[in-house]
């Protein structure tokens, strides 16, 4: 099997779980849109390898180097994507986290009624 | 250079809106599997004078420590507050659940971080909001290394991080203390209501600490005693110290890159 034809099988694949998870509600639209974007680059090398050849030449890179580069800038950007929105997520779960801590931290003392004064 | 009683940096710019005038001041006590410390520590705050309530963040302990400070807190003859953060997020995220709960309240004027661990001595508060009040200050950081009063100095690995931390802030900051690591400190209105909207989630002291001088903000250091942990473990251990050292200065360094204000 050549790299055109693998190429072409992992943009079909891709195609085809991303419509999945998204059909299964599992995957946004949103988010989906990048893998989309992916399984497109696969497919269009896979039918038009020439055009990997013609990027390799013109950067001066060999076939495989071409496709290594490509491969890795795809998946730092995805990687990188991925732990911004950890990041982001982890900070608003802390965040509810606390209001919830606080919040139930008043309900127990209204309902002990204890009369300490008020709370937040 | 060893820094003076009290350095103080340019007053603050802005004006932060006063409490109302029965104003309280809390302590706010982070506790993370502190079964063994907690009632003590909870049992030295009832020497305070008026005007102090207590509140402990259970930072999702796995042992006894909310049941303990629970029993702790219906024992008191203080106002004396538990939240319970249902899972462990780390000493910055109890710390700033403190100064949200402050923030909510709207009555509190200085919020003193005291650790749930005994190693911090309940005396030396109201000296460390005395400050404060006399100087103007935003933040008041008791310091370990002020004056030689005797009491737990920390490791001697420990002392060279600190002096790492000490250093850099100074060079960017152009103020030299000489705890930036201390987590007993006295913060007024300004520092507490930022720390409220942001704070460092872990290791946050140093790093806030920054924050402060950068944004012109009033600090000052007291010399302060404290005493050996009896119980528990330190968060900050082992092949962690290298972790702590390279994250804060990280922290630290970029803290210096953001605008005025953030």
């Amino acid at each position: 099997m050549t790299a055109e034809r693998l190429m072409l099988l992992g943009g079909f694949a891709a195609f085809a779980l991303t419509l999945y998870w998204v059909r299964q509600r599992h995957l946004t639209e949103r988010h989906a849109l990048g893998w989309m974007v992916v399984a497109t680059v696969l497919l269009v090398c896979g039918l038009f390898p020439e055009l990997v050849t013609r990027a390799a030449e013109a950067s001066h890179l060999s076939y495989s180097s071409a496709v290594l580069f490509v491969s890795l800038g795809i998946g730092y950007v995805f990687s990188f994507g991925v732990t911004v929105a950890y990041a982001k997520l982890n900070r608003r779960q802390v965040t509810l986290l606390q209001h919830l801590a606080i919040l139930e931290q008043r309900v127990r003392e209204l309902e002990a009624g204890n009369g300490r004064g008020t709370d937040p | 250079m060893i820094a003076p009683d009290v350095i103080a940096v340019e007053p603050r710019a802005t004006v932060v809106p006063r409490p109302p005038r029965a104003a309280v001041n809390l302590v706010l006590v982070p506790a993370y599997n502190e079964e063994a410390a907690i009632a003590a520590t909870i049992a030295g705050l009832q020497s305070l004078p008026d005007g102090y309530e207590v509140l402990v963040v259970n930072d999702g302990s796995s042992d006894r420590t909310g049941a303990e400070a629970e029993r702790a807190a219906t024992a008191s003859r203080r106002p004396v507050r538990v939240v319970h953060l249902p899972t462990n997020g780390g000493i910055g995220v109890a710390v700033q659940t403190g100064y949200l709960y402050a923030l909510h309240a709207g009555r509190y004027e200085y919020v003193i971080q005291c650790d749930g661990d005994g190693q911090h001595d309940p005396a030396f508060i109201p000296r460390l909001v005395e400050e404060c009040r006399r100087r103007n200050l935003d933040l008041c950081i008791g310091s370990r290394f002020l004056d030689c009063t005797g009491g737990d100095r920390s490791t001697c690995l420990r002392r060279v991080g600190i002096g790492v931390f000490v250093r850099l802030i100074g060079l960017l900051t152009g103020v030299r203390l000489t705890d930036p690591t201390s987590g007993l400190r006295c913060a007024g209105p300004a520092a507490w209501r930022r720390f409220a909207r942001h704070y460092p989630e872990d290791y946050p002291e140093p790093e806030s600490l920054h924050w402060c001088l950068r944004n012109r903000l009033a600090v000052g250091e007291v010399a302060v005693r404290m005493r050996s942990r009896a119980t528990g473990v330190s968060s900050i251990r082992s092949w962690r110290s290298a972790f702590y050292m390279l994250k804060v200065s990280l922290a630290i360094l970029i803290d210096r890159l953001r605008a005025e204000g953030q």
